[in-house]
Parts: structure tokens; C-alpha cells; sequence
């Protein structure tokens, strides 16, 4: 008899749920859950099961000045896009010495200046009416896009990190109060896409819209509602 | 006891909230109300004390960054906040690639099953549950589910903890997880 079971869908759920899959095992149950709404439910199911098992984890008091370091992470972040590298550096230097978790934790601290174009000058506090950010994830670990609207240009930046491999396509769209999703449209499965948002959606930019995300196939089934889940999603927010 | 809990979960979500309407100020009240929590998380995957700090400080970066999109109907605040540094901390790990994949012995994962859950977050009639299911598992099954989940080990790291062939191991992990699935939808 196998010692080794038939591994079901509700058994990858709970592997992946549990955190047990690597690499390429994990990268395909990443993307069924892109692909199958059934299956990211399991998976979710599983999450909140074993959920309460976090109260087991022991208490361990963190150690004192981690919150002025991470407030110094968020600065950063916000940082015009010319002088972030270097204060990195300096601001965090430990962070280097895990090479490839620093990698990705800079990464994950510039993502938002990134998205700029380098020639445009970037608003550094809270005062600006005219541009509204986004940050969109949801239940696949490692998926993070982050957008960026300009009124002066009409455009959106969007940034896309994480993206497994799909048949599907990555389609944005902007969900403001009434519910109802617009398309602003398809995104490149990495790096930066440009969104030129058209007129009429320009007046849902705006902090009671969300953005979402769903993976959509090559030929758009209606241009006017998604077909898919959302596997991620974000609120807008005016910088 | 259960009115204090659930105020204090009812405090750390409306933080969340304004967490996401960029307050900076209600980060640092999230921050009092878990950084105990999270750090635990983190020390107990990534084992090395700076790693864990640097894990921890990008975790709650992540909590800034995605607040907006956490979604109440799917997790409470706390829940949510674990699996992220959870998964940060697995992310680390996996990164590392230690020659000893379990560096505290099998002992220590075992004590979690007798250790008192701490905080008083999550529901207590929830919390009681999940653990009285793992009680109800094989020994084996239940020591690899635990090495699996507190220390983020994976499926060749716990073969090599315990010793046995990944096939048993995956095959106690697997049957382990339908049994506790069994016992948690089971009427009571």
C-alpha cells in the first residue's frame, strides 16, 4: 500500500494553507488558485481552520526602537525615487546583510516610488488633491500591485510583483461606491503598466473606490463585468 | 475575560482601519497590541534574533502598506496580521536554506501542544477546538502538523527532523489535516 495518498484538491489547499509546498509545487497551487474560485475558497477555508493555532505562538516583547525603524522603512517608502536607494543603505543597513530578503524588502519599500517615471517630481506629503495610490494584494502570498493615478495626466501607473504563471490574463477594474466595477484594463504580468483612464472613470478616482484585480481569459467574455474572482484588491488613497 | 478579548479585538480592528486611511498614529496602537505576537512568530521560524527583527520590521511595512485591503469577513485582525508574518518569516526561511533545518529540537514543537496560548485574541471556544483536535490525532501525525506550522518547517525538513522518509511524513501530515478537518466540521 502507498504510503504516499493521492493528493486531492482539498489536501493541496491545506498544504498550500499550511505553508508546507515549495517551489514548483507551490507555484502550481499559486496558480489553481488563480485559476479555480472553488479551489482559492478551499484554500481560504483551511486559513481560517487553522487560524486559532496562532495563539499557541509565544509572546516575545520586540525589542525597543523596532517601531522608530519601521516609521523609517514608511518614510522611505515615500521618498522621491533619486534619493531612496542610497538613504536605504544607510537608514537600514542591516537589512543588507540578508541578501535576499533585502532584495525584496527594498523592493517592497520602494514599490510605490518605483512606479514613478524618474523625470516626474514626486509629491512628498499629504497635500496633494491630484494623485491617488493604491496598494492591492489578496490571498496569493507574494502578489502585490501598486498603482499610481495622476490627474494632471489622467494616467495610471500600476506595478505588478508576484504574478504566477497563468493561462489567464491580469485585468484591472475600479469598483467605486454603487459596487459596480469599471474596466480600466489589462496589466503586463510584470513591471509597469500604463493605464490611460478613460474620462469616464475619472471621477471615481477617489478614496470610496477599491481597485481589483481578477485573472481573466485571453478573450475578454464582457468588457463591462469581470468573469472571475478578485485575487486582489486595494483601497484608493489620496496622497 | 471573553468581554475584554473581544474589546481588545474590536481596539485592534478599528486601529487596522485607520491604519489604512494612512494614520501613523494608529500604526504605532496596532504595533502596541501585537508586536509581542508577531515577534513570537518570527523568532520561532526565522530562530535568529536579527533575522526575526528585520522580518518583523518588514511585516508591519506590509501591514502599512496593505491595511486597505484586509478584509474582515475572512479573518480577524490579529489572524490576518499572523498569516502575514507568518508567511514573511517562511519566506525568509525558505531564503536561507539552513543545513540544520531544525536547529531547537522536536521537543521544543512539542511543547506547544501542552503550552498555554497566551493571548486572548481569537474566541476562546474556537482556540479550544483546533487544539483538542490535534490532541485527538496520532502523536506522530500531530508532532509533524505542529513542526509544519510553529516552526514553518517543509515537507523534507520535517522528514529530517523526525527522522522517517518524506512519503510517511507527508502521508501523516495529509491524513493528519483530513482528521483534524473531520473533527473541526464534526457536530458537537
Amino acid at each position: 500500500m502507498s504510503t504516499d495518498p493521492v493528493t486531492d484538491r482539498e489536501t493541496l489547499a491545506a498544504e498550500l494553507a499550511m505553508g508546507l509546498l515549495e517551489g514548483q509545487d507551490r507555484a502550481s497551487a499559486l496558480r489553481l488558485m488563480l485559476a479555480d474560485a472553488d479551489f482559492a475558497r478551499t484554500v481560504e477555508t483551511w486559513r481560517a481552520r487553522l487560524a486559532p493555532l496562532y495563539d499557541a505562538y509565544p509572546d516575545v516583547t520586540a525589542p525597543e526602537g523596532l517601531l522608530r525603524q519601521i516609521d523609517a522603512l514608511i518614510d522611505a517608502e515615500a521618498e522621491p525615487v533619486s534619493t531612496v536607494a542610497p538613504m536605504q543603505r544607510r537608514a537600514r543597513p542591516s537589512i543588507w546583510k540578508i541578501t535576499t530578503f533585502g532584495a525584496s524588502a527594498v523592493a517592497a519599500a520602494l514599490t510605490l516610488a518605483l512606479v514613478l517615471p524618474r523625470n516626474t517630481p514626486v509629491p512628498q506629503t499629504a497635500t496633494s488633491p491630484d494623485v491617488a495610490v493604491a496598494q492591492l494584494s489578496g490571498p496569493i502570498d507574494g502578489l502585490l500591485l501598486t498603482a499610481r493615478y495622476a490627474s494632471e495626466t489622467a494616467e495610471m501607473l500600476v506595478r505588478v510583483e508576484g504574478m504566477p504563471v497563468t493561462d489567464t490574463e491580469p485585468e484591472l477594474w475600479i469598483v467605486p461606491a454603487d459596487g459596480q466595477p469599471r474596466r480600466l484594463g489589462r496589466l503586463l504580468r510584470g513591471g509597469v503598466t500604463r493605464i490611460a483612464v478613460p474620462e469616464g472613470h475619472r471621477q471615481f478616482i477617489d478614496p470610496a473606490s477599491q481597485l481589483i484585480l481578477t485573472m481573466e481569459p485571453k478573450v475578454l467574455p464582457d468588457p463591462n463585468r469581470p468573469s472571475a474572482p478578485t485575487v486582489a484588491q486595494g483601497r484608493l488613497q489620496r496622497i | 475575560m471573553i468581554e475584554a478579548s473581544d474589546a481588545r479585538r474590536a481596539a485592534l480592528h478599528d486601529a487596522l482601519a485607520r491604519v489604512a486611511a494612512r494614520d501613523r498614529a494608529a500604526l504605532r496602537e496596532v504595533y502596541a497590541m501585537t508586536s509581542a505576537k508577531l515577534h513570537g512568530i518570527c523568532l520561532r521560524i526565522c530562530i535568529d534574533r536579527g533575522a526575526a527583527e528585520d522580518v518583523l520590521q518588514n511585516v508591519y511595512l506590509k501591514v502599512w502598506q496593505r491595511a486597505g485591503s484586509f478584509d474582515p469577513g475572512k479573518a480577524s485582525a490579529i489572524a490576518w496580521m499572523c498569516a502575514i508574518a507568518r508567511n514573511a518569516a517562511i519566506d525568509w526561511r525558505r531564503s536561507q536554506r539552513y543545513d540544520d533545518p531544525l536547529p531547537s529540537d522536536l521537543a521544543d514543537t512539542l511543547a506547544d501542544s501542552t503550552a498555554d496560548p497566551s493571548a486572548d485574541l481569537e474566541q476562546a471556544g474556537e482556540r479550544a477546538r483546533i487544539f483538542a483536535c490535534l490532541d485527538e490525532l496520532e502523536p506522530v501525525r500531530a508532532s509533524a502538523i505542529r513542526a509544519g506550522f510553529y516552526q514553518g518547517l517543509s515537507y523534507p525538513e520535517i522528514a529530517e527532523a523526525m527522522d522517517k522518509p518524506v512519503g510517511t511524513v507527508k502521508s501523516w501530515i495529509r491524513r493528519g489535516l483530513m482528521q483534524l478537518k473531520e473533527c473541526l466540521t464534526r457536530e458537537h
